[in-house]
């Protein structure tokens, strides 16, 4: 039983072993995620603990130095990395929600369905993704924010993350309703797909029972690819100011404040240098690790 | 040529679905376009200030009367910059916005496709690993990191360029690199997975044992094909470069069109943001077509397909 388990896990860790860079991807991402988790509740310095030393330095009371109002950036960066994979994470998983469905039903109906179905998909590609998440925002914020209020009172900004998470995702899920489909209209005509249609099954035997299964590789693959993606378009909202909103924070939202530090009379760069390193770390690991995946599991590539 | 002509008749289509869809979502959401004036206005001003641009109409007339206006190219006075028409406009910003997105778009395929294809080249050895570690830093440092590091260095710590501004050539420099890196490094890639491709086909092969010399390879048969991954990003690559980046604009103080994508949503400037999603989602569908376009000229197989 043991060696059993063993096996499934090595056969699990595969892709992530497959080189070295993998390895140290997938070593970076985790260690992202117990730092973001883990170390808040661990720090000497609570997240939005103000003190007199306001900008001070990388040392050895502040190791990463501390912001305008004193606050501990690697506490900062910690908890805004969280927020940012929180973002990154579900946003992918709306996205993955939306496009799965939408690329199995229209394969499902078909004909003109379908053709519409992804004329709109085309409609969508072609609207400017800031101005579609703008509207979004702005409709239904005020409206999620007293509902939420009823069910979180003590935390006021988590319309705004919700609304956030369902906008981003619902912008970056055309790819993934695209690359679904394709792939269901190849499968639909294999032979186990005829055989268990000529045994009777139904329609949604066969979606989700027979196709479903067959699509959970590619579906990983580009779950990990649409993660950074959403967090980059987070990051890009927060930079503009429309994302998370102090005294949350995300990792777009510190690099926004760092940016706006600099200036030739007095370097701050640890404001910058610090956030936007480990952005475009945990932006790296995720981007190589889905490569790393989608190597190991999409079937175009297997065969070279 | 059939699918092409289909194409371009859905181009209106789609401008149209666009802009009532624009219309409609706007006038629904919460606040107006008098808001955010500097002093709020009394109730009588802000009633002149409506039935002056037609506000005050029923939402059917609204929408004839900008209709009228779409059919003839014109989308109206802005709301917010009062004095001047969004045509005035976008003819002031797009040119600037046009040059820099043109100029960032050299740089994407002015690095992104030799760095990429010297990379596959020499796969595996250093210069491939060194082409593909810049690649990779291009690709996770976006513009709002690279944009102000850029200022910093070169603006302000060695004052060898100009840290904002726009009018002559120094100026150009750093906003272009700021912009165009990102894409270059996704050139590079794409170049790269693209020419590896070609490199393990059978004709380049033939090539190869007839004995050509390994660079007229490159020049006469395989770029051609590496090039098609690159040519279908192009499209949606311009589509964004042309329009104008927002976080880039706005670090530079350049007078382009991608400062107006955010403000004129905030500003609830209804007529600015209609032409500018009419102005990106037309641009995106000729561009595409383009994009398609190449690829057929570029691998004749497309073009029966």
């Amino acid at each position: 039983m043991r060696e059993r388990i063993f096996q499934h896990l090595a056969a699990w860790t595969r892709p992530f072993r497959g080189d070295r860079t993998t390895t140290v991807a997938s070593g970076i991402l985790l260690a992202a995620l117990l730092f973001a988790v883990v170390f808040p509740a661990c720090s000497s310095f609570a997240p939005d603990a103000t003190d007199a030393e306001a900008f001070s330095p990388p040392g050895p009371r502040h190791l990463l130095g501390s912001d305008l109002h004193g606050r501990d950036l690697l506490v900062r960066i910690a908890v805004a990395t969280r927020i940012s994979l929180l973002v990154g994470a579900s946003g992918a998983a709306v996205s993955l929600g939306i496009g799965v469905g939408w690329g199995l039903v229209a394969v499902y109906f078909g004909g003109k369905i379908d053709a519409w179905m992804m004329r709109f998909v085309d409609l969508l590609y072609a609207l400017p993704s800031v101005v579609l998440v703008l509207l979004v925002l702005n409709f239904f914020e005020s409206a999620v924010a007293t509902r939420l209020q009823g069910v979180f009172p003590d935390s006021p900004d988590q319309a705004r993350l919700f609304l956030l998470v369902l906008c981003l995702g619902g912008i970056s899920w055309l790819t993934m309703a695209r690359i679904i489909r394709g792939q269901v209209l190849s499968l639909k005509e294999r032979p186990f797909i005829l055989a268990s249609r000529a045994l009777g099954a139904g329609a949604g035997r066969i979606l989700f029972l027979h196709l479903l299964p067959n699509l959970s590789g590619i579906i990983l693959v580009y779950l990990t690819l649409t993660v950074p993606a959403v967090m980059l378009q987070e990051s890009f909202l927060s930079v503009l100011g429309l994302g998370i909103r102090p005294p949350q924070a995300s990792l777009g939202t510190l690099i926004a404040d760092g940016a706006s530090q600099l200036n030739p009379v007095r370097m701050r760069l640890w404001l910058l240098a610090f956030p936007a390193g480990a952005l475009a770390g945990v932006l790296w690991a995720l981007g190589r690790v889905g490569d790393a995946l989608r190597e190991a599991f999409e079937p175009r590539d297997r065969d070279v | 040529m059939n699918g092409i002509l289909k194409r371009l008749a859905l181009v209106p289509l789609l401008a149209w679905l666009v802009a009532t869809g624009g219309f409609f979502l706007l006038r629904l959401a919460p606040g107006g376009p008098f808001d955010r004036d500097r002093a709020p206005a009394s109730a009588e001003v802000e009633a002149a200030l409506r039935a002056k641009y037609h506000l005050d109409e029923p939402l059917h007339r609204q929408y004839l009367r900008c209709l009228g206006g779409w059919v003839l190219g014109d989308f109206g006075p802005s709301l917010k910059y009062r004095n001047h028409t969004v045509n005035d406009i976008l003819a002031q910003s797009l040119p600037v916005s046009g040059v820099l997105g043109l100029l960032a778009a050299g740089v994407a395929f002015g690095i992104g496709i030799p760095v990429g294809a010297w990379g596959a080249l020499r796969r595996g050895r250093w210069p491939d690993r060194l082409a593909s570690m810049l690649a990779v830093v291009g690709i996770c440092i976006p513009s709002f990191i690279l944009g102000p590091i850029l200022v910093l260095v070169f603006g302000l710590q060695l004052a060898w360029l100009p840290p904002a501004l726009w009018g002559s050539w120094e100026n150009c420099i750093l906003p272009v690199l700021a912009l165009g890196l990102y894409f270059a490094a996704r050139v590079s890639r794409l170049t790269r997975e693209g020419m590896t491709d070609v490199l393990r086909s059978p004709f380049v092969r033939t090539a190869r044992a007839k004995g050509l010399s390994p660079g007229a390879i490159v020049r006469r048969h395989a770029l051609r094909g590496s090039l098609l991954p690159v040519a279908a990003y192009a499209g949606p690559m311009l589509a964004d470069l042309l329009t104008g980046s927002f976080i880039v604009e706005n670090l530079f103080q350049i007078p382009g069109t991608g400062v107006f994508f955010v403000n004129s949503f905030l500003n609830r400037d209804y007529p600015m943001m209609i032409a500018l999603a009419v102005l990106y989602s037309v641009l995106l569908q000729a561009l595409n077509l383009g994009s398609d376009l190449a690829l057929r000229s570029l691998d004749p197989r497309v073009r029966h397909a």
